[in-house]
């Protein structure tokens, strides 16, 4: 069983080097968003694999928080993005 | 000896994380930003929703089984809904499409409210 747990660490850390390259080099700021909600998502089926593979269950309860804060940082990076977009096509108009 | 349930826990480890990898390569090879939170958000809640599974029937306590129920259910209502925020403000903010775009119902929309004696 820990042979499972070895192979799919490797999976997500290999997929978790292709969001941070996406991370890296995303041409918009949407981008870089969805990338950072993507190292989120990674950093739960870590943790989750981590729990079942050292016996920890209690590491689940820290799984629900990377979840909601993963929500938050993207709700409120496209919150920006929207804001700073009106107010510069409201700037370019009202001139 | 293995046991059966292991052998269906490490399916379902397995599946969420190719479906992982998928969904990364998506977010690697697609042309805009539009494709890639297609690729990637769909994909992923599918990840996370097998390790879960997986999670859930591995430790086989109710409160851990509880716990991941509310995580999927948090999963499912919260990331359709910041994607879409995310997905709204990158088209006011002008993100490219890829040259193969053929409709943008938004744009159509938005144009036909901000004039309306064009309808």
């Amino acid at each position: 069983m820990s042979i499972v747990f070895d192979a799919v660490t490797i999976m997500l850390l290999i997929s978790l080097v292709l969001v941070i390259y996406r991370l890296v080099r995303g041409p918009t700021l949407p981008d870089r968003a969805v990338a950072g909600d993507q190292v989120a998502i990674h950093v739960v089926g870590l943790i989750a694999v981590y729990s079942m593979s050292s016996q920890q269950p209690i590491l689940i309860d820290l799984v629900i928080v990377v979840a909601i804060v993963g929500f938050l940082s993207m709700a409120v990076i496209g919150i920006y993005i929207d804001r700073a977009a009106r107010g510069k096509a409201n700037r370019d108009s009202g001139v | 000896m293995i046991n059966p349930l292991e052998i269906v826990i490490a399916f379902f480890l397995v599946l969420g994380a190719a479906i992982h990898l998928l969904s990364s390569i998506g977010l690697v090879r697609f042309g805009d930003v539009f494709l890639r939170m297609h690729a990637s958000t769909k994909a992923s809640t599918l990840g996370v929703g097998f390790v879960m599974i997986a999670t859930a029937l591995y430790f086989g306590e109710p409160l851990i089984t509880i716990k991941l129920i509310a995580l999927l259910v948090i999963y499912f209502f919260t990331s359709p809904t910041g994607v879409q925020v995310l997905a709204h403000a990158a088209h006011t903010s002008e993100a490219p499409m890829v040259r193969e775009t053929w409709i943008d119902e938004l744009a159509v929309h938005q144009s036909d409210e901000s004039n309306p004696e064009h309808q």
